[in-house]
């Protein structure tokens, strides 16, 4: 088995070095004129103003962390799921009161208006 | 073989520890996130070694995926914390050393001296937990820590949102930019127009 | 692979690390070949789509543009902006594309041409795809510029929040299967459609029980699919690089060759998530013939298992393109309600009737005293009318399934529904004046 995860980290070194070796490529054949104006912020032509550190809205963190909560639970099931044949009835009940948990909660979210984009 | 896996295994070592040095001292937030999350991601790897393939998954599913967006997007919901040219080390950092070593020594010891390792004779067929095995125990044998996760997991939910709305009924309202062009001219002008008040003021 | 070269030179660890520098090579010289056919055919379809040509110039018909563009992108200047932050910048494309070139470490091509076979591979697929949103986030903030950071948290809060119910989808299918192997899914969706594999003594091997005959099936499918748009940034659900809000998101700042990492990134995420959801969904390699042509010749039967896998991927990507051609992109609030309100609910309710079809067949089957799946009222079996026959318990399991899904399609649409007196015009002038502002 080990031989198989040594086949993943042989790919996972090729893979992290495949999108290097393009960008090494090009750095031997591409020109490199950069001018004052070149290297300004793009911004529709216009000089940029301000912090580009806009305060974000609470609604990407609230997101953010309904996706780590559903993630979570999601990580609880797939050994669940895998076992499902050999644990019978009463996994089965148990797994849908763990569901109805998070449903609830979901519901919850969603009456509170906390899934709105506002 | 052997000591292929030893040599790995000092080289992700290595790497998580150093990246976890990074992350502490690091001047830039984000830098110090993006450290954060390479570590994460070599001890998914350290978890591939040892062969527990769900675990090293779940690492990278839940930290390298998950947690680390959350920590990313609650750096942007703040207001300029970029902490460039902040001290990230405080005078006395060598206290914090201390206890965090001694805390990691109380978790630590004992299991090294209680643990019973397991020597295994070369050759022979370790058993891996496998995700069936995984999934069994959590209907079995841990059962009630199992259903209180869910609740957790719920109480968390409920904490977030609740939090948001107050955050979102108190917080300041986002400028647009005309706004802010506006709020700029006006700033600009009481400055052209501070120093000679100053001016008048200390010539009193 | 690795077999074969262990019986000629006996096991040894040279000779393993040959063999995968081999199937590494191959695989990571048939991916951009498939990304550069990519953007050919998406091209040209758009543009038949369009009543227009497309580029048909360079090469018969317009077969070698990609390469032209290949040659351009090279000798294209590379622009790090004075503002933005140099390491993150350089870095962003390489952790947004690595992790979609590791995806293909675990994809089965064919019959037998599977790089790796590990048994959590579902979830590796899962847990490498979800890297790829670190990557954006760092090519948004390393720009230094509004459109990119926007782009970027606009990319990300879409590709979590499309992650759950893939995710969910897929349970579904894990739980159905019992099984994370990717390698077993085509094996278990031989046979007929719905029957699947129960009458193999019967009829003939006809390759077509693909799962997404079924009800749970084709919920997942539907579901999984809907996210690979959206994960891979495709059209409808195309914000965060809206050229018309936002430039190009969080790729405004990007140009030559780093641009061109992060559009391969993207292309080859659409073809490895297109592989996962045909091997999954669609039935693998199995189509009618192929398990006879395995059985009497193996390798003509593993190349066109690879080639029959190959055409249901490409025709999912067709599919994408022909959505590009026919819908307008969505707007963020719709975008975001549509995964969380219609989506999560929907693959929740999948899991409960996948649940509920495996009681069906698992339910006292064999020796009934000794099955866990046993539960009697009062002495009598309620199940017990089923008998031993799984046809008849795959009939039941269809239609209460179908019952249950459809259902729940309908109730969700409903619930979903514009309020009654809201028209579209009223939410346009929300947006306008404020009171629905977007970010």
């Amino acid at each position: 088995m080990l031989a198989h995860y040594a086949f993943i980290g042989v790919f996972f070194i090729a893979a992290a070095s495949f999108p290097i070796l393009p960008l090494i490529g090009a750095y031997f054949l591409r020109p490199s004129r950069p001018t004052e104006v070149k290297l300004d912020t793009y911004e529709c032509g216009l000089e940029a103003i301000g912090d580009i550190w806009v305060q974000f809205k609470v609604q990407y963190y609230l997101y953010a962390l309904a996706f780590v909560v559903f993630d979570i639970e999601v990580v609880f099931l797939y050994p669940w799921a895998v076992a499902f044949n050999q644990l019978g009835l009463f996994a089965l009940v148990e797994m849908a009161i763990f569901l109805f948990i998070l449903i609830g909660g979901l519901v919850y979210a969603w009456r509170k208006g906390a899934l709105e984009w506002v | 073989m052997n000591i292929l896996i030893m040599v790995i295994f000092v080289v992700l070592a290595a790497f998580t520890l150093a990246a976890g040095v990074m992350v502490v001292t690091v001047k830039n937030i984000i830098h110090a996130a993006l450290w954060l999350i390479a570590s994460f991601f070599s001890v998914a790897a350290m978890y591939l070694l040892m062969e527990a393939e769900f675990i090293a998954i779940v690492q990278v599913l839940v930290y390298v995926g998950a947690i680390s967006i959350l920590v990313l997007f609650a750096i942007m919901l703040t207001r300029h914390v970029t902490g460039e040219g902040v001290r990230q080390l405080y005078k006395r950092w060598w206290i914090a050393l201390i206890v965090a070593a001694a805390l990691f020594g109380v978790l630590i010891v004992p299991t090294v001296f209680n643990y019973e390792w397991a020597v295994q004779p070369s050759g022979a067929q370790i058993s891996i937990a496998s995700t069936v095995e995984i999934g069994t125990a959590f209907m079995r044998e841990y059962l009630l820590p199992f259903e209180v996760a869910s609740v957790l997991l719920l109480v968390a939910l409920i904490g977030a949102i609740v939090i948001a709305f107050e955050e979102r009924s108190t917080r300041r309202r986002v400028l647009t930019l005309a706004e802010e062009v506006e709020q700029r001219r006006q700033r600009n002008e009481s400055l052209r127009l501070a120093p000679t008040t100053h001016a008048s003021e200390t010539s009193e | 692979m690795l077999q074969f070269l262990e019986n000629i030179f006996g096991p040894s660890w040279i000779v393993s690390l040959i063999a995968f520098l081999i199937s590494t090579t191959v695989i990571l010289i048939v991916t951009p070949v498939t990304f550069m056919m990519m953007t050919w055919f998406e091209r040209r379809i758009v543009a038949r789509m369009q009543d227009r040509l497309g580029p048909n110039r360079v090469g018969p018909a317009g077969l070698l543009q990609a390469v032209a563009d290949g040659v351009k992108m090279f000798t294209k200047e590379n622009i790090t902006p004075r503002a933005a932050d140099k390491w993150v910048h350089l870095i962003a494309p390489l952790v947004a594309t690595g992790p979609v070139i590791f995806l293909f470490a675990v994809i089965p091509w064919g019959y037998g041409l599977s790089p790796v076979d590990i048994n959590v591979s579902v979830l590796f697929v899962i847990a490498v795809s979800s890297i790829s949103a670190v990557g954006l986030m760092m090519g948004g903030w390393g720009s230094n510029n509004k459109f990119a950071l926007l782009g970027a948290m606009r990319a990300v809060a879409q590709m979590v929040s499309y992650e759950i119910p893939a995710v969910i989808a897929l349970l579904s299918m894990v739980l159905f299967t019992g099984t994370m192997n990717l390698n077993k899914y085509t094996e278990l969706q031989g046979g007929l459609p719905i029957l699947g594999n129960t009458l193999k003594d019967v009829i003939p091997d006809l390759g077509l029980g693909w799962f997404v005959f079924t009800p749970i099936g084709l919920v997942g499918f539907m579901i999984f699919f809907i996210c690979i748009l959206s994960e891979g940034e495709r059209t409808p659900f195309d914000i965060p690089e809206a050229d018309s809000e936002i430039v190009a998101g969080y790729m405004t700042e990007y140009s030559g060759m780093k641009f061109a990492v992060f559009y391969m990134g993207q292309f080859l995420f659409n073809y490895a998530l297109s592989m996962v959801a045909s091997i999954i969904f669609l039935g693998g390699w199995n189509f009618p013939g192929i398990p006879q042509l395995i059985s009497i010749a193996p390798p003509i039967g593993a190349l066109a298992s690879a080639v029959v896998l190959g055409a249901k991927a490409w025709f999912l990507f067709f599919v994408m393109i022909w959505l590009r051609g026919a819908f307008p992109r969505l707007r963020m609030d719709q975008l975001m309600a549509f995964a969380w309100k219609f989506l999560l609910p929907l693959a929740l309710i999948n899991i409960l009737s996948a649940a509920l079809w495996l009681t069906i067949m698992l339910w006292c089957t064999g020796d009934c005293t000794q099955n866990p799946w046993v539960f009697t009222v009062g002495g009598i079996n309620p199940l017990g009318w089923l008998g031993n026959s799984p046809v008849l318990r795959q009939l039941v399991g269809f239609v209460l399934t179908a019952i249950i899904n459809a259902g729940a399609f309908f109730w969700l649409l409903n619930v979903n529904r514009r309020p009654a007196g809201e028209t579209p015009a009223d939410l346009a002038r929300d947006q306008a004046f404020g009171t629905a502002s977007l970010p």
